[in-house]
């Protein structure tokens, strides 16, 4: 401001001047030393008028300018004393006086107007502030409204309550940790924010994971962004959904923030439909929904606008709507101790002196989830180690520990299953029969459920998919898994450690004798029954599915139990013997057995003759056991076999092991990784209800026999990754309903059999990697019911040149390549 | 044809024409002629503008015993040296076969030859070798060339060799046809036959019955040979011999050239032709590779010819050499009206008018065919090379998984290291996923080898140092694998050592590869100073295996001589296995606590410690006791 300048310009020649005139005039002094400690005094305030830099009215402008104007003439009074002589007396008698009088005009201005000028100013602010606090008053009231709005939406259950409640808990959480588990969080919102940013064919983007792992926190984080704060110019609406919304109002509010915030009051009604209005070729907008739970909700939340993202923050995989998931990541095993740690002990390490090797394994029970290190941590602190070992032991059953336990991790977990249909619901609880940590094959689920809930393998199959969506399994396919008639051995499922507490939690309400499922947690220390289950000798128990997993057992170890409605048995175990229990004799309705060796050898199994009473068996699953000689057994009703990862030792074969007499109306046989299979006994082509059969990953496989193709109602036939077939028998060209033939990672198979045409049924070839095929034979031409083929690229050719000419239908795929290391860890 | 095929050029009048154009053909046969006049029974050699030449004589004691002239022995073996060492023989493969005869007078001259052929390779001049020889002469440069390739091949020199021969009769059966392109050799002969001569066509026919006529015709070539003059004082046969014989090898040939001829009359040729044939005429030359179109145009040129004039062209080489060597001078114009539009028919057109049978009508059009199917089918070398890279990028990450199992094992708490933990594996998927990617490395470098064989790939392709380097690696990482499978899977009680027994074929070849690779300086002298990423002497494992045979031998055998033996043996290894850990030539594994080795060691050293108590002999092995390296 020129008029500042000028002050600041005038006082300090001034200063400088009136100090030169005082030493030089004796008699002058006093007066000029009057005006200079004056000076000194107006000096600072001036310079603050200076700095407040605002506008003033026109007549203290006026008033101000006349001050400066004496001032300047002040500092011509004190040029013409600098230039007078000490002798000139008169002169410098005239310049003090006419100091002296500047000095008056200066005080009279201050002392007046200036007063006058302060009133002025009081009156102004005063004025000012009425105003503000007006609409303070309005804003405030429209808060109230607001506020009453949300309580009009609560219905019952409160949600906002709950919304601030786990806001709060998040809140809690992110200040806890930002520090130490940035890390953990860096990697996930970076990859939310490519996707929120970046790219622009991507409307809505969710997120998605457990309960408990930290989604929430995530897309506040993202918020926070600055990154995206700068992309969506802060235009960012947060809105919590929860359970019970109100839609209209969350929908008005969404509206409004997309229209720019302009006059909108709660019961403005949101058109149905969008219209395409151009929102001034608008800047981006982001709107993040947490806590969203169910897809007609989010439907209707969601509205089609250009320039419009949601982030949608959800347990449930919402992908008719998702344009992208982000599927939020556990945390790592370092960044979880960190935050156990923080939360049992307010450090973000072990501290010093503390039981190493108990946190760790209490840390494992906790999954790495961040619910579940926070609750339980808290719970844990303070408390000695007694406790913790208590604690341990119970949470590695999937015991309760407490009330904050359930309240706040089961319960809150247990939400997800309430939106499950009651048939759903079951068979989720059904997962806690498994062991923890362990793939479980998808044909072992799928198998176990068609038993027990009388439902067909497509349900099944459903069911799982659902499960998956909605965060309460884990679906692992393997990267060669494609569409139909691809084995389900392909795919298996895993289920968070915290899930499946929640599961046993669930299922094992109720005394022993009265549950669905007796679901031993896990292996008891000593690898016997638990004791508790003792109690109930003789009695018989309700159980339906049974599930046992214990070390070595003899005859011996077994006891009375009495299983009169079980209908599933698993039995896991760890040793290399294993006396089949007793009891399965007395299991007069078991249609599903799986019997599961988790060591590293193969296991002997003894008692195998309780086979001869189990005339209600359907399904038959073997891992990694010595498959027993079942000559003189007749399986009556089994339907499907599987034989995993077991010893064959010749035990198919012999002329007391036929497997058409044992297995009389088998429709689905499986030999997966069976290391010491060499020839395939011929004896298995007397089956003739074997629909399917799976000849996979056996490495030493080197003959089919020759008569295969008498197996007139085989419909799919995997030979999958066999290395050592050299050919197929020409017989399979008679099995005339074959639909599905899969070869693929046979590497030394040469040809195709020359009359491959009569397979009439043949829909699907899998032939990849098989390096040694360069040919076709000519009658391919006739499969009239080829339409997929899946092979290498080095052959594709052949199959375009031989069959695509005759039928463009015929689809051919190269699929790409996959590799990974998940196997070297398992 | 698809678009990825060779380039549209007919090649083998190019190609002739190219050979013409080099002093090659011209000095050989100077020197086969000096050869036949100044040296009967034996050869000459000659350094000629940087070459070295050997000639063999044509005038050859032969067929003196045996009368039928058609004997084939079997050919495991040349000039001491094994050939076709890395082919080990499958089953039901024919066998490698030449004639006796020939191999007989070979041999007879091996030790002259030798002592000729090591002198020329000693001086560090030789750059290159032609061997030549007329008629029988040139069979014999063929054995020669033959054992020199084998001979340059086992000390790795970089010295080709080149064979000429004029007029030679066939060698050997067609397996060793076969077995000579694999080793990819096929290039290195070149066999000039006139247009009539009977004489390479002869062994088509079972000439039994002629063998009197043959003795003669033999003799009379022999002494044109010697000096042209003198032929005409040897035993003419009647114009009625010589007209039965022509018209048995016409006869037997056209059978040959015939394709499917089944069960019918002749039976299996015995012999076939090998390497490249260089038909001459008086109108051009042209140059075929592949034995069908050979057979096809020997028989298509001498049905033109008569019988006198079959006999007498086997004397005319000089003529049709320096005939051809001027041709190229000449400019050609096509003799037919119009030029044909495309290069490649224009090629054929000069083909044939160069093969000498354009005129006759009747064999122009079978000629014609005959030369489009000896035309390359398929991709070009480079591109199958270059789609190779592509598959081999595919299962490189099989490779990668494997090494990834390595470290894996490295870092488990038994400390096997990973040949130990694949040989006994139990029942688990992650060692079934390894012997999977191991299978099908192994299937995608035999189909290498395959077609590297069947010459569907450059010819320098076992020099380039990407597949080298490759197969190098493979080989390092896998063939552990491939030896635990063989002794875990316990194949050597039935087969014997993995060494001599069980190990594959790709193994040698790729052995052979690095042996041969070119080898930047300073690259091979460096020290190493941490563990080799993985063993260098990729047998390591097998040699530890039979180690270990012989430390049970040592435990349960009785007789001194034998039990000496063993001690030595095992010396032997201890000493090499000390050499490569003190080099840090061997992996981590290879020294990882429970591995084979180590509990080797610990076995031989407990051994001792028991064999010096017993028999005390506390002095002679404390060496070893002290000096392990072991860490």
């Amino acid at each position: 401001m020129a008029l500042s300048e000028l002050y600041s310009l005038i006082t300090s020649d001034c200063w400088s001047f009136l100090t030169n005139i005082s030493r030089k005039t004796l008699r002058c002094r006093a007066s000029a030393e009057n005006l200079m400690a004056f000076v000194r005094e107006l000096l600072p305030i001036i310079e603050e008028i200076k700095y407040t830099g605002v506008e003033l009215p026109p007549p203290r402008q006026f008033q101000l300018d006349r001050l400066s104007e004496v001032l300047r003439s002040g500092v011509e009074l004190s040029h013409k004393a600098l230039s007078s002589s000490r002798w000139n007396v008169y002169r410098n008698y005239q310049l003090a006086k006419k100091m002296d009088s500047l000095e008056k005009t200066v005080k009279e201005y201050l002392k007046l107007p200036s007063q006058v000028h302060i009133l002025a100013d009081v009156n102004h602010a005063r004025f000012e502030m009425a105003q503000r606090f007006d609409r303070l008053e309005e804003s405030n009231r429209r808060l109230e409204q607001f506020f009453a709005g949300m309580k009009i939406g609560v219905g019952g259950g409160g949600w906002v309550e709950e919304a601030v409640r786990s806001m709060e808990e998040d809140e809690t959480w992110v200040e806890g940790s930002s520090g130490n588990l940035s890390v953990g969080l860096e990697l996930g919102k970076k990859k939310v924010l490519e996707m929120v940013v970046r790219r622009n064919d991507v409307s809505v983007v969710g997120i998605c994971g457990i309960g408990g792992s930290g989604k929430t926190t995530l897309a506040r984080e993202v918020c926070r962004d600055d990154q995206v704060r700068c992309h969506f110019k802060e235009r960012i609406l947060f809105l919590t959904v929860s359970q019970s919304p109100n839609v209209e109002e969350l929908r008005a509010k969404i509206f409004g923030h997309i229209m720019g915030n302009r006059g909108l009051n709660a019961n403005y009604a949101v058109p149905q439909w969008m219209p395409q209005f151009e929102c001034q070729s608008q800047s981006q907008i982001l709107v993040v929904l947490d806590d969203v739970w169910s897809l007609p909700v989010l439907e209707q939340l969601v509205l089609r606008v250009p320039g419009c993202k949601y982030l949608v923050v959800s347990r449930f995989k919402f992908q008719r709507i998702f344009n992208d998931t982000y599927d939020v990541e556990l945390l790592s095993e370092g960044d979880a101790l960190s935050l156990f740690c923080h939360h049992a002990f307010g450090h973000k390490s072990i501290p010093f002196g503390a039981n190493q090797n108990l946190i760790r394994q209490v840390v494992a029970e906790c999954g790495r989830l961040p619910l579940a290190l926070k609750v339980i941590g808290a719970s844990l602190r303070d408390q000695n180690e007694m406790f913790w070992l208590s604690v341990k032991t119970r949470l590695s059953q999937g015991l309760s520990i407490g009330e904050s336990y359930e309240v706040n991790l089961i319960d809150r977990m247990a939400i997800s299953t309430n939106y499950l249909p009651e048939k759903v619901k079951e068979c989720f609880l059904d997962l806690c029969a498994f062991p923890e940590d362990k793939k479980i094959p998808l044909e072992v689920l799928i198998n176990m459920w068609v038993e027990i809930h009388d439902i067909d393998e497509t349900e099944a199959y459903a069911i799982v998919v659902d499960l998956s969506n909605k965060n309460l399994l884990t679906l692992v396919k393997e990267a060669r898994v494609g569409g139909m008639y691809s084995s389900c051995f392909e795919i298996s499922v895993t289920q968070h450690d915290i899930l499946r507490d929640l599961a046993l939690n669930l299922s094992n309400r109720g005394s022993i004798n009265e549950r669905l499922r007796l679901v031993m947690p896990k292996r008891e220390g000593n690898g016997q029954l638990p004791k508790e289950w003792l109690r109930y000798r003789g009695q018989p128990l309700e159980a339906r599915i049974v599930s046992i997993h214990t070390g070595e057992m003899t005859e011996g170890d077994w006891c009375e139990l009495e299983f009169p409605k079980a209908e599933v048995l698993i039995l896991n175990f760890t040793s290399s013997e294993y006396f089949l229990p007793p009891f399965i004799a007395r299991m007069p309705s078991l249609r599903a057995l799986i019997v599961i060796n988790y060591s590293t050898t193969y296991a002997h199994l003894h008692n195998v003759s309780v086979f001869k009473n189990l005339s209600n068996l359907r399904s038959l699953w073997l891992e990694k056991v010595s498959t027993p000689q079942l000559s003189g057994i007749v399986l009556e009703k089994l339907g499907k076999l599987f034989i995993v990862l077991c010893q064959v030792n010749n035990s198919l074969k012999g002329k007391d092991a036929n497997l058409a007499h044992i297995f009389p109306n088998l429709s689905e046989f499986t030999l997966d990784h069976c290391d010491d299979l060499t020839e395939l006994p011929s004896s298995i082509c007397g089956i003739k209800s074997l629909q399917n059969l799976s000849l996979t990953n056996c490495h030493n496989l080197t003959y089919l026999p020759v008569e295969l193709g008498t197996l007139e109602s085989l419909e799919i036939l995997r030979l999958y990754a066999c290395p050592d077939l050299k050919a197929l028998p020409s017989s399979i060209c008679d099995m005339i309903r074959l639909k599905y033939i899969d070869i693929s990672q046979c590497v030394n198979l040469t040809s195709f059999p020359e009359g491959i045409g009569k397979l009439v049924s043949l829909e699907k070839i899998d032939m990849r990697e098989c390096p040694g095929v360069w040919s076709l034979p000519k009658s391919v031409v006739s499969l009239q019911s080829l339409h997929l083929v899946i092979c290498d690229e080095e052959v594709s050719w052949m199959w375009k040149e031989v069959v695509q000419k005759v039928k463009p239908s015929v689809d051919i795929q190269v699929p790409k390549q996959c590799y990974d290391l998940e196997w070297l860890h398992e | 044809m698809a678009s990825n095929e060779v380039s549209p050029f007919e090649t083998s009048e190019m190609l002739a024409t190219f050979v013409t154009s080099t002093p090659l053909l011209r000095e050989s046969w100077r020197l086969c002629s000096k050869a036949n006049t100044t040296a009967p029974l034996s050869f000459v050699a000659e350094r000629a503008g940087g070459v070295n030449y050997v000639a063999f004589s044509g005038v050859q004691l032969a067929g003196g015993s045996d009368p039928s002239w058609r004997n084939l022995v079997l050919l495991e073996s040349i000039g001491g040296l094994p050939l076709f060492s890395a082919r080990r023989k499958t089953e039901g493969e024919e066998a490698v076969m030449v004639h006796a005869e020939m191999l007989n007078l070979f041999s007879s001259l091996f030790n002259s030859l030798q002592n000729q052929m090591l002198g020329i390779l000693e001086n560090t001049d030789t750059k290159s070798v032609v061997i030549t020889g007329h008629s029988i002469g040139g069979a014999i440069a063929s054995l020669c060339t033959l054992w020199l390739l084998c001979y340059l091949q086992s000390i790795s020199s970089s010295v080709s060799v080149m064979c000429f021969t004029f007029g030679s009769p066939l060698l050997g059966n067609e397996a060793f046809s076969r077995a000579i392109s694999k080793e990819r050799w096929g290039g290195n002969f070149c066999h000039v036959v006139s247009k009539h001569d009977i004489m390479p066509r002869l062994l088509f026919a079972p000439i039994t019955p002629l063998t009197s006529q043959l003795n003669f015709l033999l003799q009379f070539w022999h002494w044109s040979m010697t000096s042209p003059a003198s032929g005409k004082l040897a035993v003419q046969i009647s114009e009625r011999e010589k007209a039965e014989l022509f018209t048995a090898v016409v006869d037997y040939l056209e059978a040959a050239a015939t394709p499917q001829d089944g069960e019918a009359s002749s039976g299996p040729i015995l012999f076939y032709p090998f390497g490249n044939y260089f038909f001459v005429s008086e109108e051009g030359a042209l140059c075929v590779d592949s034995p069908p179109t050979i057979i096809k145009m020997l028989h298509l040129m001498l049905s033109t010819s008569s019988p006198s004039c079959s006999i007498e062209d086997h004397l005319k080489y000089g003529d049709y050499v320096n005939r051809v060597s001027m041709q190229m001078l000449i400019q050609r114009n096509c003799i037919q009206r119009n030029i044909p539009d495309s290069t490649y028919e224009a090629g054929l057109e000069l083909a044939l008018q160069s093969s000498g049978i354009a005129n006759q009508e009747t064999t122009i059009v079978p000629a014609k065919e005959c030369l489009k199917t000896a035309r390359r089918r398929g991709p070009s070398p480079a591109l199958n090379a270059a789609s190779l890279a592509v598959t081999f990028s595919k299962v490189v990450p099989y490779r990668a998984q494997i090494e990834w199992y390595k470290i894996w094992c490295d870092e488990q708490d038994e400390q096997m290291g990973y040949y130990d933990s694949f040989k006994s594996r139990g029942s688990c998927k992650r060692e079934m996923k390894v012997n999977s990617n191991r299978h099908k490395l192994a299937r995608f470098w035999n189909n290498v080898i395959d077609m590297l064989e069947r010459n569907e790939l450059p010819h320098d392709f076992d020099k380039r140092a990407k597949w080298v380097n490759a197969s190098q690696f493979y080989k390092l990482l896998v063939e552990p694998l491939d030896i635990a499978e063989y002794y875990g899977k316990g194949v050597h009680r039935i087969k014997g050592h993995y060494m001599e027994h069980g190990r594959e074929r790709r193994y040698e070849i790729f052995d052979r590869w690095w042996k041969d690779r070119m080898v930047t300086t300073g690259e091979e002298n460096k020290e190493r100073s941490k563990f080799a990423s993985s063993t260098q002497d990729s047998c390591f494992w097998a040699r530890v295996e039979e180690a270990r045979d012989w430390l049970n031998g040592v435990r349960s055998e009785r007789d001194t001589n034998k039990l000496a033996m063993l001690w030595d043996k095992i010396e032997e290894f201890e000493k090499y296995a000390m050499k490569l850990v003190e080099n840090k030539e061997v992996s981590n594994d290879v020294l990882a606590k429970n591995s084979s080795y180590s509990t080797w060691v610990e076995d031989l050293r407990e051994l001792k410690r028991l064999r010096a108590n017993v028999q005390r002999f506390p002095h002679q092995y404390t060496r070893f006791l002290d000096g392990e390296v072991v860490p």
